[in-house]
C-alpha cells in the first residue's frame, strides 16, 4: 500500500492563525513607510509651488502631517493632511483647499485657477505604494515564519 | 482625428446649453475670466492616470476636474452635470464648499477619461 506523507501544514496553519490575529498590526506596520512616499511627494510638489507667499508655503511644509491611523470595517486609514494656522493667522488647510480647489475671488466676480497638488502626489506615488506595503508585509510575514 | 481633449471640451460645452437650462451657463477651461457671473462651470485637465502593461502606456487616460460656482440651493446643474459625467467618465464628487465671501457654492468633481 502506497503511503504518501504531506509536512508542513501545521507551519501554514500556525502561520495564518498569527496573521489573522496580528493582521491590522501588520499593515499599520506596512502603510506608515509606505504613506510617507505620498508625504514626501506632497511635500516636494509644495516647494515647487509657483505664485504662493512665503508664508504659505511655509505654513504648509510645516504643518503637513501623517495622522494616527484608524481602522473602520477592516480598512485601515490614515490621513496626509495640513493642521494649525500659519504667520499670516490663516488655517493651513484652508489655503492647501484653495490651491487645490480653486476659489471665488471676494467680490464673486472673477476666479482663481486651482493647483492641484495633493491628488496628483497620490496619483502619483500610488504604484510605489503599494510596492512598499507588499515589501515589507512580506519582511514582516519572514519574521513570523522565522519564530 | 479629434484629440481627447477637444472630445471633452465638446462634451462640456454641452453644459452651456439652453437646451437644459432656461439660461445658458457659461463653461470656461482652466479658469474664469474677471466680471464672471455666477453661476459658471470651470473644467480642467491637471493629470494622467495611463494603465501601463507591457512596459507602454497601454490605455491613455486624463485626469481633471470640473466645478460650479452657484448662489442657487438644490441647483438643476448638479443633476445634469452628474448625467453628462455618467455617460462619459469615471467621476467622483470630491468636495462641496460654501465660500462664505461670496455667498456662492462650489461644487468640484474629479473625472476621468480613457
Amino acid at each position: 500500500m502506497p503511503n504518501i506523507k504531506i509536512e508542513g501544514f501545521d507551519d501554514i496553519n500556525n502561520l495564518i492563525t498569527e496573521l489573522a490575529a496580528n493582521g491590522e498590526g501588520l499593515i499599520k506596520t506596512a502603510l506608515y513607510p509606505a504613506s510617507h512616499i505620498t508625504y514626501e511627494e506632497a511635500r516636494q510638489k509644495i516647494e515647487a509651488m509657483k505664485n504662493i507667499s512665503d508664508a504659505d508655503r511655509n505654513g504648509l511644509l510645516t504643518s503637513l502631517y501623517h495622522s494616527k491611523m484608524y481602522t473602520e470595517n477592516g480598512v485601515v486609514y490614515e490621513v496626509i493632511g495640513f493642521t494649525g494656522y500659519n504667520e499670516r493667522g490663516v488655517p493651513n488647510i484652508v489655503v492647501a483647499r484653495s490651491i487645490e480647489s480653486g476659489h471665488s475671488t471676494r467680490d464673486g466676480k472673477s476666479n482663481v485657477q486651482k493647483h492641484p497638488f495633493m491628488r496628483p502626489a497620490a496619483n502619483h506615488t500610488k504604484a510605489q505604494v503599494i510596492q512598499k506595503m507588499q515589501t515589507v508585509i512580506s519582511q514582516e510575514v519572514q519574521k513570523i515564519q522565522k519564530g | 482625428m479629434q484629440t481627447k481633449l477637444s472630445a471633452i471640451s465638446d462634451i462640456f460645452a454641452r453644459l452651456a446649453s439652453t437646451e437644459y437650462f432656461t439660461s445658458a451657463t457659461n463653461v470656461y477651461h482652466y479658469t474664469a475670466p474677471d466680471k464672471t457671473e455666477a453661476p459658471y462651470f470651470i473644467w480642467a485637465e491637471d493629470d494622467r492616470v495611463d494603465l501601463t502593461a507591457g512596459n507602454i502606456h497601454a490605455e491613455k487616460a486624463w485626469q481633471g476636474t470640473i466645478d460650479l460656482y452657484t448662489h442657487t440651493e438644490f441647483d438643476v446643474r448638479i443633476d445634469y452635470v452628474e448625467s453628462l459625467l455618467d455617460a462619459n467618465f469615471i467621476w467622483r464628487l470630491e468636495s462641496v464648499q460654501y465660500e462664505e465671501d461670496t455667498g456662492l457654492i462650489h461644487y468640484e468633481w474629479v473625472w476621468n477619461y480613457a
